[in-house]
Formats: C-alpha cells, structure tokens, sequence
C-alpha cells in the first residue's frame, strides 16, 4: 500500500487506522526488559565479548565458572569479602553485566608472566566495570545503572578478597541526593553491597543498608564542612567502610579546555568512592 | 553522521516538496528506509531476511490489530519503530546496500561478531505551517539482542526555536508534536487526546520557568526539553 504511494505521487490511500488496544493486550510480544548479565573482556577492537573467545585457556576463568555454576545450583552462596576473588567474580556475574579490563596477554585476574629474574608479577586490584541489573528492588522493566567495582586481592593461591571499592559512576546524584526508599531503588545499590556484605549479613536488609549510606556515609557531611570531610569512617555489617570524594582536573590540551569551559562542560572529574574494608576487630 | 542526517534531511525536503508541485501533502503513516537517489522503500522490499525488519513486522501486525500496546521506554527497538509509524511517517536510514541490518549494524567480522548499533536515527518528515520540516529521532538503546530503548531524543530540524517561543496551545497545535510523543503515552493512557498533552507541553514544559531542563511525569513517561530537544526517558530528574 505505501509502495504505491512512493512510486507514483497519485492521491495517497490512507493505511488502516489500527485498532485501539484490546483488553488483553500485552505490553511486549517480545520478552521483557531484563539488563543482561555475565562476564564480559573487551577486546581489541573494543568489543566486549565473552572471555572464553580471547582467553580460552585461563585457569582463572574456569575457577570462576566453577563457582558460578555452584551458586547456579544452590551448593554456594554468593559472597565477595574475604572469599576467594573467582568466587566473587562469579557472584557479581550472576546478578549483574561484569566487564573485566585485564589486557590480552594478561591472565583474568591480571598477573603477567613472570620477569626477568623469574619472580611472578600478581595483580593486587581487579578493576571491573559492573551494570546492574536491578531484579531485586524493580518488579517491572528497567534499565541496568553502571557502577565501578574494584577488587582488592592477596597474593595468596586463593586469591582472597581483601577489600572492596565501588566508585559511583551514573548513580554518584541519584545516591547523594536520595532521600526516600524510592529514590535509593533507582540507585539499583542494592545490588552490589548485597554481594559485597553477603559474608557477614547473608540476608541484608535493604532498608538498614538505604539508613546506612543515608545516615552514615553521606549523612555525616551534611553539618560540616564539606572540604575538609573528604573522608568518612564508619562501619556495617562488621566491616569497615570509608567514603571518599575527590575531584581532580580532566587532564585536556589548551584548546579542549578552552570549548569546555565555553560550553558549560565539566573540567573536572568527581570521584566519589565506598570502600570496603576488614575491621579493626 | 550529522552530515549524513544533513544530507538525508535535505532529500527528504526535495522529495516532500517535489512531489506533488503546488501542493505540499503530509506523508501517509508507515515505515520505509531511504532507498537510491532520495527515494523511498519498504524494509520487506531490500531486507526480505533480516530478523529485525520480521521483528517489525511482526510487532506492525500485533500493534495494528490490538494484542499489543504501542510503546517505547524499555521495549525492542523495533516495536519503538512500529508504534511511531502508527501515527507519522517514519524513515531509517541503515547502509542496506552495504548489508547493513535494518537497525543498522554491519555485517558479522571474521570472527562471527556482530558490534550493535546503539544509536538508531530515524527521520519523520511534517508539514508545519505549510513548510515542510523534519522530527529527527534518535533512539538510544543497550546492546542486547532486542535493543531495548532507554531513552528518544526528538528533534525538529528547522522549528526547534519557533516551538519553543510559542504563545498559545493553538500555535503548538501546528507543530504536530503529539503524533510524534503520543505512541510512547499510549500504553498507559489509552485515552489520550491532544489538547491534554499540548496542556502539558505547554505549562508543564514551556512555561514552567522554574524548573526548566526537569523532566516531567506524564503516562508513566518522563518528558524535558534538553537544550534544543525533547528527550523521554524513564529517568526521574
């Protein structure tokens, strides 16, 4: 019908008009928005792909697919502090889309092969990049929030995880400026320091931990002066926990700072971090 | 690729007018992608196998007879596609003379590796005041297999400052906003009529000084005007 009207410019017959929509009609015929999950590398080209295609080999890799099809069935729980780092890894993968930044001739974790004098170069931090998938606090479809974990590790043979940070990305407004139950949901933080207190709190309350960060981490800025208490202490679920926020110049030629500030844009970079750490205790 | 929505914009411009000489006649309702020389043609006519022009035809027929409710925020891509061109004339521009799909991502590499096109512009041309002029529509997906969309950015090519400086509903009216924004409303608001959503573009979006570059709830959409757009989205500031 509209192939007719493209071709010759006669009087145009309308389409149907469609139908208003029946009582039983369904939002989607296609499935319904769920923000995927699972591991991801990227690779040269910047394509992120599973890690299988670039490091088939890595026995780091198949640690962690062992956990995760342990949590799959039931036979572990998830966890991420003090518990070896695949297991960790797999955890988050099963909740949230992981991405790793090792480099390709990197091992998952990392490592690099070891130097010249045959003493092993071992990662101490894996820093991932982690879009949430909000299935525990949204019922219906929503979009995932990006968040950036990184994972402070031993040089032990497990691997053990000795210490959290996760760096607001998208969220760093929407948690600082939360107030309600609601507003702290569409943070989607939930997600991750579900995981990372999962040790200690197996069942954390996701209203005690929204009183927490409320309270604690951002509330003790509120009466002070915010330059100086760049960093907070406090402490949940036996672990330590510290809040840091800092902000630092975007490193720029003359010329791109000079459109930045013309524009409006933001010559610095805000860095507002939770850490997560073992207590004094 | 703002040449190339330049250069599209314009052969749609000669096409809308050069048509009927004269007489300038808005564009039936359907989607098409921008075939050789300017011209129009159907997705089933150049992309007879690609799964996301079966997707949209699909979601078209499903649409059009009443099992499914138009909508965008959070759905397929595709269905995002088939309930705009419901109401308004919509065409894509992928690269299918290059095997591009019809959201527009290339061929598989040598590896089997598809890189998804995230960014899916569509152009619907208008007759505004008698002048012809063009909603550009850019949606904003993830990079799953049924791009769902987080959120659409609505252009107007030539109008973008006269909408915004106008003084009555009535002048809004010849804008033909609401056959562009209503497909994301109807599935919450069935019943949805023109001069409720003009209200609402005009004193909640317009006029509202106070809190300009907010964004506001209507039918369970977020609706702000960002600098020379509108954009949607689910979003809450």
């Amino acid at each position: 019908m509209l192939s007719s009207v493209l071709a010759g410019c006669a009087s145009p017959p309308l389409p149907p008009p469609p139908l208003p929509p029946r009582a039983d009609a369904v939002t989607s015929i296609a499935p319904l928005r769920q923000a995927p999950t699972g591991l991801q590398v990227a690779d040269a080209h910047q394509f992120y792909v599973t890690p299988e295609a670039i490091k088939p080999q890595d026995a780091q890799l198949s640690e962690v697919r062992r956990h995760e099809a342990l949590i799959r069935a039931g036979q572990e729980t998830k966890a991420c502090m003090n518990v070896p780092a695949a297991r960790c890894l797999a955890s988050l993968a099963t909740v949230a889309r992981v991405r790793i930044y090792s480099q390709p001739e990197e091992s998952l974790f990392g490592d690099r092969p070891p130097d010249v004098t045959g003493r092993p170069d071992m990662a101490s931090r894996i820093e991932l990049g982690v879009l949430t998938n909000a299935a525990s606090t949204h019922g219906g479809p929503v979009a995932g929030m990006e968040y950036g974990v990184a994972l402070n590790i031993g040089g032990d043979p497990g691997r053990e995880v000795q210490g959290v940070v996760i760096s607001l990305f998208d969220a760093n407004i929407k948690v600082i400026g939360a107030r309600t139950e609601e507003e702290f949901d569409q943070s989607q933080i939930y997600d991750i320091f579900q995981i990372a207190f999962a040790r200690n709190c197996p069942d954390l309350d996701r209203k005690k931990l929204y009183e927490f960060i409320y309270l604690e981490v951002f509330g003790n800025r509120a009466n002070e002066n915010v330059a100086k208490k760049n960093y907070v202490r406090g402490e949940f679920c036996g672990y330590r926990t510290s809040l840091i926020i800092d902000s630092q110049k975007i490193l720029m030629t003359r010329h791109q700072r000079y459109l930045a500030e013309k524009n409006g844009e933001s010559t610095y970079l805000n860095r507002i971090q939770i850490n997560i750490e073992k207590s004094w205790k | 690729m703002k040449n190339i929505i330049m250069a599209s914009s314009i052969l749609l411009m000669a096409l809308v007018t050069a048509c009927v000489p004269g007489m300038l006649k808005q564009m039936p309702p359907g989607v098409a992608l921008l075939g050789p020389g300017g011209s129009y043609v159907l997705p089933e006519q150049v992309l007879p196998r690609d799964p996301q022009a079966l997707a949209l035809r699909q979601h078209q027929d499903a649409i059009r007879s009443g099992r499914e409710r138009p909508g965008c925020i959070n759905l397929p891509a595709t269905q995002c596609i088939a309930s705009l061109g419901m109401t308004t004339f919509v065409s894509l521009a992928p690269a299918w003379w290059k095997d591009q799909s019809l959201l527009g991502d290339a061929p598989a590499d040598k590896d089997g590796r598809v890189k998804a096109s995230t960014n899916i512009y569509m152009n619907m041309p208008v007759i505004i005041k008698s002048n012809p002029d063009i909603y550009t529509v850019t949606i904003q997906t993830d990079d799953s297999e049924y791009r769902y969309v987080n959120s659409v950015n609505i252009h107007l090519t030539w109008g973008w400052l006269t909408i915004t400086i106008v003084d009555s509903i009535e002048e809004l009216r010849e804008f033909h906003v609401f056959q562009v924004i209503s497909p994301f409303m109807t599935a919450k608001c069935p019943d949805l009529t023109e001069g409720q959503l003009y209200e609402f573009i005009f004193n909640d979006i317009f006029r509202d000084y106070t809190h300009r570059g907010y964004s506001k709830k209507m039918c369970g959409v977020s609706i702000k005007w960002q600098t020379d757009s509108f954009v949607v989205s689910d979003e809450q500031t």
